[in-house]
Order: structure tokens, then C-alpha cells, then sequence
């Protein structure tokens, strides 16, 4: 089964979105949840989902809180704000753009 | 609006700086431990699973890290850690510290509370509406008057009939305002209390321009009687109770209408202890009444003098407005007083000049001389830490190559600088709080306008500041240097480099701090030998076991007499006796006399003293000829008097005074002079009166009691005042004192110049010799290597320590000779000092073998370690 890392610069766009989707997760839910729904093709290196988080959380796009895990363990929970959304958003479609034009750069014959 | 939220979030995170670098640790350990049960699951082992749970985590310290910056209070946690590593490092070397710190307490300290004072004294204006416009006027004294003194001063009080032709003809003054000082008595539980009393003009404090508290001050119509009091008098006797105006109190027997108190800062006149010529214990007034009217008296005798102050008009010049006055005091002379011998004089002068005038030449030179001390100090604290750059060296060049950066060096000498910048200063805040009150407090009764200085904060902020400055300054020419340096060190591996770089800078400091300290131990001689002169003064008293009570109010002379007899006859008094003025604390009450069937020339005046027959045997005063007093020179005989030696000497030389009759009685004993008015000013002609034939002319401010005792006389107090209430229970005892405290206390501007001065000197030699000895030591040290080898060649290790000596003389000689031609040029723009005059060779020379020996003591610890190398230990060092 081939792993790639993600593309750098989009690690922020992969965790708003897998926020906006999933509601409430910690930070192993999330790097689970972008490995599932990639169809573990994208890898996070784990770790640095937490730098990511931290300057999410002080740009004010996710908020965190501590609650319980399934297994009884205390967790940090993280929740999209309004103003994640609207980040996602620019961001989601900035990619798009990107990505688009590669794509069509690359089918270019 | 965005930036601003995210900063209020950043400012939460930092707050909860603790828990949120705690709750990452527990999250990213969660995160693991869950991997790692995942992968147990799939089928690894628990240390498979551990293993591999970590490596798809990452490094997890780096993300920590970066987690935490994201907050963007890395710089915090840095500083955080660069403060730990600088006390760590400042706790290592606490010689250093210490003195770094000290020098900086004592330095910040001494400067802010000597200009405190300065400004609070000299510098902030007199507290009234416009002081630039009030001035003092002032009238031909007594003295010059009878043609004592020539050119005649101009500095006593003014006449009336003047007055009243300056207040109704002149055009350049807004109003004048006369006042005069005296003493009341304020009846009330306790018995009674003397006060200093101000009977003044109604437009008194109106021409001021000063606020009462509570009620109000002198209305144009207000009769006689009323007062208004201090707001120090309101406290101590009413409590500050509001309700006590409108009520009657009562002073010297006659009742007064309380109407006003003013606030505790007014004080009016300033000077009031010198105006009553040492009369008054200290300088503070506490009542203020109307005086009567200026009436012009009609045979043209000027009954009554007083002080004057006046305001100008808005934009007249102080010798426009004077010579106005003068014009005026021609005319008065020449259609007033023609045909009398009497001459009218006047003088203008800022308010503020007479207020400060006396103490503005010694506060300005304490000011220098703290000045100096500041400048010695930071001068050794340069050189201290510009040693410490030095030996540091190695340290840096070491932390460079481990991945320093040069930034966080800066930061980190920064750092240090700041904390000793902090520590100097909060020390220092100490050391002015206390040093102003204590100098205040000494200089409560001498100093005009003491009661208004305060710590000035300003001063102090500037100080700091400028602390703060200077240790970043150093930091960063510190680090840059020694940044720069650590690379060629790394290289050469000696450590000579940054000496070579620093050698000159310190030598300079070190010679610099020898001069001044040179500088302030001559002030210091100077002021010690007035010290020892003075002691070493014939006072013409005895001032061992002898005590001083003042008995308030006055009473007759029979009192008087009853209570010598009753105190002398106390078991274990040797003598009592009263006299109106005691030495050394009161005198003036100077009058003029003429000889019986002779003419002296000129009018003669002389001191007027009222004494009871114990007094000369109970001060100890010598009887040079005749008699002293007895209970027979009573009211009814004939008059006697006793003059002192040095009115023999002026009036009557050559003759036997005995018997010479004089309008003021006959002469009937000649005493040994008394220095009355202070050991530093010689006697002046006196004449005593037994108390019984002029107790009516003895002044209002009552008598002051003398015992003379066997044994300390401190214990005396309840008996002999047992006694006094015996005779009259109506006298109140205050200010008991012992003559030696009399004495000390005359000395007090002696006292407080000398103990300041001699402080900063021995700071300034402290520190002289510290750099001296750090830059010795240096010296010693970079050149051990140097003298190892030399020794192992055969060198003598006495002369190598010699070596190290000279230099240590040489930088010291240096010093002397700037510290010399400094202190000849300072002296050449100060003038003459107000204490000790001019430094002669002796104190020349005391002060540079002071200095030299100091130098050498300095420099004798490094010469022996550089005698005493042993070569194989230094060369292995090495």
C-alpha cells in the first residue's frame, strides 16, 4: 500500500475540513480521520498535527476544550469556528484553483 | 479587529503559559499511547507498537517547540531562561555582584537624596501666588547705625515712618506687608506651651497669595484679636478638628477668635530661627496675629522696626522697584530726620534669595561632591565589568562554538546588566528614602524650607533609566566584543586579546576614579580639620555634666531666685543659676551703652544678659576680676553690672575696669569670654545684669535654667522640676537639654557637612581602590605566564611583584596629580568654601599618602600572587 506525505501547505486545509465535516474530534481522531477518508493514501506525520493546531487555535479558526474519550481518557476536543469556516473556505478554493490548473497543465498535450 | 482578538488569546495562552504547555504534553502522549494500542491490536508487540507508534509521531520535542511559538511568546520563555542563567551566573561571582550592586545603591541613593533636597530647598518655587514677585525689603541694622561696620550693611528691619512713605508714595509695588517674630503662650491642659508667633500686617497673607485649610485668613476690618495657627499647631493641639474655628483660645493670658488654620506646608517667615538670632529652638512658626496699624509716630522717633515683604507689580524689575525706594528713603531723611545723626537705608531682594541664600553655596557643593561620587561609581562599575568581559572570554568563545547565537549573547549580557541595574536601584530607592528623611530631619531647624523637600521620583527615574542604559550599553558593546574576540581566541587560545582591547579604557577609569576620590578626601581633610580646630576652641564654659531646662512664661525675679536657691540646695548640685540666653544656642539682644564722664569713640554696643547671682559658677564661666552677683544686688540697691573680657579689651584697655561706672550700672567683676553665638565666632562685648535690678528688660522669651550636677544630669530632670513647681506651678519646663548637647547640636551645619562629605569621600577611596585592585589583578593574572617564565629563567620573584607594584603607584600618581590640578581648579571656580577655607600642603600631603598607601594596599595582593608563582603550575595551566 503506497503512503504519500501530504503536499506541504495543506495539512491546515485537510484539518479545517475534516473539522467542518466530523464536528468535535482530538487531535488522533483527526489524523485518523484524513488517513480513513483518503483511503490511506495521505499520511500526516502526527506529530505535527499540534504546531498546526496551535496556530489555528490562535488565529481563532478551531476552539479547543477538554473532554472525555470513549476509552475514559482525558482528551483535547477541537471545533471549527465561523471564522474556520470562512478560512476553509478560501483556502479550500484557492487549492482548487492550484490544483486545476496543474491538472491542466499536465493534461496539456 | 482581528489582530486584536488574536492577541487577546495570545495574552490568555500566556497567562496559562504553565498549563498549556502541559496540556500539549499530555495530548501528544495520548495520541501515542492510543497509535500504539492500535497497533497492538493489528498484531505488534506492545514494543513494536511503542516503537513504531513514536516514529509516525515524529519528533516529538520539535513539535512541542513549534507548538508552543506558535503562540508567539518564545521571546518570554527565552528571556525567562536568560534572567535564570544571569542570577546563576551573577550568584557565582558574588564579589562582583556585591560590589556592582552597592556601588550602584550607594551611588543612586546618595545623589537622588542630596538632590532632593536641592530641589526641594533651592530649586522649586517659594510656595505663594507668583513668588518671582515677592521680595524682602530691608533697612540699616542697629549696628551699622552706631557706626560699627563700614560700609554700612543694609540687611535689618525697616522703620515704620519709611514704610508708610514707601506703601503711600511708590508706584512700582503692588502692597507691603510688615511682620515681626515673637513668642506667645498658649494656655491649655498641660500648662502652658511657647509658640513662635508672627504679628503681621492684615494684607499679610493675602500678598501672599496662601489658602487657609478651614476658616479664613485676616480680614482688613478684623480687630486685634483673633488668630489664625499652623496646621502642625491644629494637629498637635485640636487635632484637626474643623470645629475648632470660631473659638476663643487663649494667649499670654488674653483671649483670641481662632479663625483660620493654614495649611501644614506654610511656614512664614522661613528663616525664623535666624531672624530671633538663635533665640528660637527651631525655625517653624505656629501662629499668626494681626499687628496694630502702622502709625507714624509724632516726635519722628522710629519706635518700631519691622521685617517687610512686598510684591512688585506684574513685570517690574527687582533694581527699578529698589531704586524707586531708595529716592523715597532720601526724601524721608531729608525732611524726616534732618538734624538727627539717623540715616535711612533700603535694599530689595527676591523673596526667594533671603529664604535660600544661607544654605544655596553648601547644598550646591554637597550637590558636586555627590556629583563626583556618581561619576566615581560608574566609572568603577565600568572597569568591574569590563574585567569580568575579560576573564569571561573563554566562557563565550565555548558557548559560541556549542551554537550561540550572537543575538542571544547580547541578550543574555543584557540580561545580567539589567539585573544588577535592578537590584542597584531598588537599593537605592531605599537608601534615598532614608538619606533625605535623615538629612531633613538634621537640618529640620537650620534649613530653610526642610519641611517641604520630598524624595524626588524624577530624579530617581533618571537615575535608573540611566542604569538601565548603561547596563544594555555594556551588554551589547560586551557581547559584540566578546563575540568578536571569541573567534580569534578560539584561534590563539591565550587571553591576552581582549586585555589588549580593554587595557587602556580601564587604566583611563582607574586613574579617573583615583582623582576624584583625591578630590573629595581633601574636602573631607578640609572639613575635619575645621572639626578638630573647633574642638580645640576655647569656649569659656565647662560643658561636662551640666543641664539646660527653659522655664516658660516669664515670671519676676523673685521666682527666679527662689528657684536657684531651692535647685542648688538638691543634693548633689554643685551649682544653679538662670540665664536669658544660653551659650551656644541663643544670643543677639545686642543694645548700646556709654561710659560715665568719657567719650569712646563711636557708640559702643554690647550683648545684654540677664543672669541670676549661681550662673558663671554653674556654666563654669572664669571670673577674671571682681566679683560675680549676689542675692544683695538686689532691686533696691545700687545698679551693677559684669562685663567680659572682650569689652575690656574693645572699650576700657588699659585701666582697671573695676569701679568704672557705665549709664547701664557699675562695673563690679570682669568674666572670661564666652563664645555665646558659636565655638566658630569669637566673643563678642557683653554686659550682664543681676536679674533682680532689670527683670523687666529681660526678654519675653523667659529664662533658661543651668544646673550643674555630680554625675550624668539626666537624672536630675523629675527633682528639679519638682523644685520649679514648688516656687511657681504655673512655670513650664521644655527643652531640657545638656550642654554638651547644646554644644553638638550648635555644630549641627559642621556636623551634617562633615558626615556627608566623609561619606562619600570613603565611598569614593573604596572604589578608587577597588579598581585599582581589580586592574591589578588583571595585569597579574594575563602576565603570570609571563613571569613563570621569567622566574624559571632566574628571575627574582621580588622584583617581579616590585613590577606590579610600580605600575599600581604609577596609575595612582597619575590620579593624584589630575586629582590635583582638578581640586586647585575647582576650588579656583567655587571660590572660598563655606567650611574649612583653603587645603594647605599638610592636607595635601595626608590626602596623597592616604591615597598612596590606599594604591599600595590595593596592588599588594597581586604583586605577592606574581611573586609567589610557582612556574610549573602556571606553564601546566597554561
Amino acid at each position: 500500500m503506497a503512503r504519500d506525505a501530504i503536499p506541504p501547505g495543506t495539512l491546515q486545509l485537510l484539518i479545517l475540513r475534516t473539522l467542518a465535516r466530523d464536528g468535535e474530534l482530538h487531535g488522533f481522531e483527526i489524523a485518523e480521520s484524513i488517513e480513513r477518508t483518503s483511503s490511506a493514501v495521505l499520511v500526516v506525520e502526527e506529530g505535527s498535527l499540534y504546531p498546526a493546531l496551535q496556530r489555528m487555535l490562535v488565529n481563532g479558526w478551531v476552539i479547543a476544550e477538554w473532554g472525555t474519550t470513549g476509552g475514559n481518557r482525558r482528551a483535547r476536543y477541537y471545533q471549527i469556528t465561523r471564522a474556520g469556516r470562512k478560512q476553509l473556505e478560501t483556502e479550500e478554493q484557492q487549492y482548487l484553483r492550484i490544483a486545476g490548473a496543474i491538472a491542466r497543465v499536465l493534461q496539456a498535450v | 479587529m482581528s489582530f486584536l482578538s488574536s492577541l487577546g488569546r495570545r495574552l490568555r495562552a500566556l497567562v496559562r503559559g504553565d498549563r498549556l504547555a502541559r496540556g500539549l504534553d499530555e495530548e501528544m502522549r495520548l495520541h501515542m499511547e492510543l497509535r500504539s494500542d492500535r497497533l497492538q491490536a493489528e498484531g505488534l508487540s506492545p514494543d513494536e507498537a511503542r516503537t513504531a507508534a513514536r516514529r509516525r509521531f515524529g519528533n516529538s520535542l520539535r513539535m512541542r517547540e513549534e507548538s508552543v511559538d506558535a503562540w508567539g511568546w518564545r521571546w518570554l520563555e527565552q528571556l525567562g531562561q536568560d534572567v535564570r542563567f544571569a542570577a546563576r551566573t551573577l550568584r557565582r561571582s558574588p564579589g562582583f555582584t556585591t560590589t556592582v550592586v552597592l556601588t550602584l545603591v550607594l551611588a543612586t541613593g546618595a545623589t537622588t537624596g542630596i538632590f532632593s533636597v536641592v530641589n526641594g530647598v533651592l530649586l522649586r518655587p517659594l510656595p505663594f501666588a507668583a513668588p518671582d514677585r515677592l521680595v524682602q525689603i530691608y533697612g540699616r541694622t542697629m549696628a551699622s547705625d552706631l557706626g560699627l561696620a563700614a560700609p554700612d550693611p543694609i540687611e535689618g528691619p525697616v522703620g515704620t515712618i519709611e514704610l508708610a512713605e514707601f506703601d503711600a508714595q511708590s508706584t512700582t509695588f503692588e502692597g507691603f506687608a510688615a511682620y515681626d517674630l515673637g513668642t506667645r503662650h498658649l494656655d491649655g491642659q498641660g500648662g502652658p506651651e511657647r509658640l513662635t508667633a508672627v504679628s503681621a500686617d492684615r494684607e499679610f497673607f493675602s500678598l501672599l497669595g496662601v489658602e487657609p485649610v478651614a476658616g479664613r485668613t485676616f480680614l482688613p476690618d478684623d480687630p486685634i484679636d483673633v488668630v489664625v495657627i499652623s496646621g502642625r499647631l491644629w494637629q498637635r493641639r485640636f487635632n484637626n478638628d474643623p470645629s475648632v474655628v470660631g473659638q476663643t483660645v487663649t494667649l499670654d493670658g488674653q483671649p483670641f477668635t481662632l479663625i483660620g488654620v493654614m495649611p501644614e506646608r506654610f511656614q512664614f517667615p522661613y528663616n525664623a530661627a535666624s531672624l530671633m538670632d538663635g533665640a528660637l529652638p527651631e525655625s517653624r512658626t505656629d501662629v499668626w496675629v494681626p499687628a496694630p496699624p502702622l502709625a507714624p509716630l509724632p516726635n519722628n522717633v522710629p519706635r518700631r522696626r519691622a521685617r517687610v515683604t512686598a510684591r512688585l507689580k506684574p513685570g517690574v524689575r527687582v533694581d527699578a522697584a529698589a531704586a524707586e525706594l531708595r529716592v523715597i528713603a532720601q526724601r524721608v531723611e531729608a525732611e524726616r530726620y534732618a538734624g538727627t545723626d539717623r540715616r535711612v537705608g533700603v535694599r530689595v531682594r527676591p523673596l526667594t534669595e533671603e529664604v535660600v541664600d544661607p544654605v544655596r553655596r553648601s547644598l550646591w557643593i554637597l550637590f558636586g561632591a555627590v556629583i563626583l561620587v556618581l561619576v566615581a561609581a560608574c566609572a568603577n562599575v565600568a572597569n568591574l565589568v569590563l574585567a569580568r568581559m575579560t576573564v569571561r572570554a573563554s566562557e563565550i568563545v565555548t558557548r559560541t562554538a556549542l551554537g550561540a547565537g550572537a543575538s542571544r549573547l547580547v541578550r543574555q549580557f543584557i540580561a545580567e546588566g539589567l539585573m544588577l541595574a535592578f537590584a542597584g536601584g531598588a537599593g537605592g530607592a531605599l537608601v534615598a528614602v532614608w538619606g533625605t528623611n535623615l538629612i531633613v530631619t538634621l537640618g529640620a531647624a537650620k534649613i530653610p524650607r526642610a519641611h517641604e523637600v520630598t524624595l524626588d521620583w524624577q530624579v530617581f527615574a533618571v537615575l535608573f533609566g540611566g542604569c538601565v542604559v548603561m547596563a544594555s550599553i555594556f551588554g551589547l558593546v560586551a557581547a559584540s566584543a566578546a563575540t568578536k574576540a571569541g573567534g580569534q581566541l578560539a584561534k590563539e587560545s591565550g587571553h591576552a586579546t581582549m586585555g589588549r582591547a580593554y587595557g587602556r579604557t580601564r587604566d583611563g577609569l582607574v586613574v579617573a576614579e583615583v582623582s576624584l576620590a583625591f578630590i573629595l578626601a581633601i574636602g573631607a581633610a578640609l572639613v575635619a580639620r575645621e572639626a578638630i580646630r573647633l574642638r580645640s576652641v576655647p569656649s569659656g564654659i565647662v560643658t561636662e555634666n551640666v543641664l539646660t531646662l527653659h522655664l516658660t512664661p516669664r515670671t519676676d525675679a523673685q521666682d527666679y531666685y527662689a528657684i536657684e536657691q531651692r535647685v542648688a540646695a538638691l543634693s548633689r548640685v554643685r551649682g544653679a543659676g538662670l540665664t536669658q540666653l544660653v551659650p551656644l544656642q541663643n544670643w543677639g539682644w545686642n543694645a548700646d551703652f556709654r561710659v560715665r564722664g568719657r567719650a569712646l569713640p563711636g557708640r559702643p554696643i554690647a550683648g545684654l544678659r540677664y543672669v541670676t547671682p549661681g550662673y558663671f559658677r554653674a556654666m563654669g564661666i572664669r571670673i577674671a576680676h571682681g566679683r560675680e552677683f549676689t542675692s544683695h544686688d538686689a532691686a533696691g540697691s545700687p545698679g551693677v553690672i559684669v562685663v567680659n573680657e572682650a569689652l575690656v579689651r574693645r572699650y576700657l584697655p588699659n585701666q582697671d575696669p573695676i569701679g568704672v561706672g557705665l549709664d547701664r550700672g557699675t562695673i563690679v567683676g570682669v568674666i572670661g569670654d564666652v563664645r555665646q553665638a558659636g565655638l566658630d565666632r569669637p566673643a563678642e562685648p557683653e554686659i550682664f545684669y543681676p536679674a533682680a535690678q532689670n527683670v523687666t528688660m529681660a526678654s519675653d522669651i523667659g529664662m533658661s535654667l543651668v544646673v550643674r550636677t555630680e554625675g550624668p544630669p539626666g537624672a536630675f530632670v523629675g527633682q528639679i522640676r519638682n523644685a520649679v513647681r514648688e516656687v511657681n506651678p504655673r512655670l513650664a519646663i521644655f527643652n531640657v537639654k545638656t550642654m554638651d548637647d547644646v554644644l553638638a547640636d550648635s555644630m549641627w551645619e559642621l556636623n551634617l557637612y562633615r558626615w556627608l562629605i566623609t561619606m562619600f569621600a570613603t565611598l569614593a577611596l573604596v572604589l578608587a581602590a577597588i579598581g585599582l585592585f581589580g586592574v591589578m589583578s588583571y595585569t597579574a593574572t594575563a602576565r603570570l605566564r609571563e613571569c613563570a617564565v621569567r622566574l624559571a629563567l632566574g628571575a627574582n620573584p621580588a622584583g617581579l611583584g616590585r613590577l606590579v607594584l610600580r605600575r599600581g603607584a604609577w596609575l595612582a600618581a597619575l590620579g593624584l596629580v589630575l586629582g590635583a590640578v582638578l581640586t586647585e581648579q575647582l576650588l579656583m571656580a567655587v571660590g572660598s568654601l563655606p567650611i574649612g577655607g583653603r587645603p594647605d600642603a599638610v592636607i595635601y600631603a595626608a590626602v596623597t599618602a592616604l591615597l598612596l598607601l590606599l594604591a599600595l594596599a590595593a596592588c599588594l595582593v597581586p604583586a605577592i600572587r606574581v611573586a609567589r608563582v610557582d612556574p610549573v603550575t602556571a606553564l601546566r595551566h597554561e
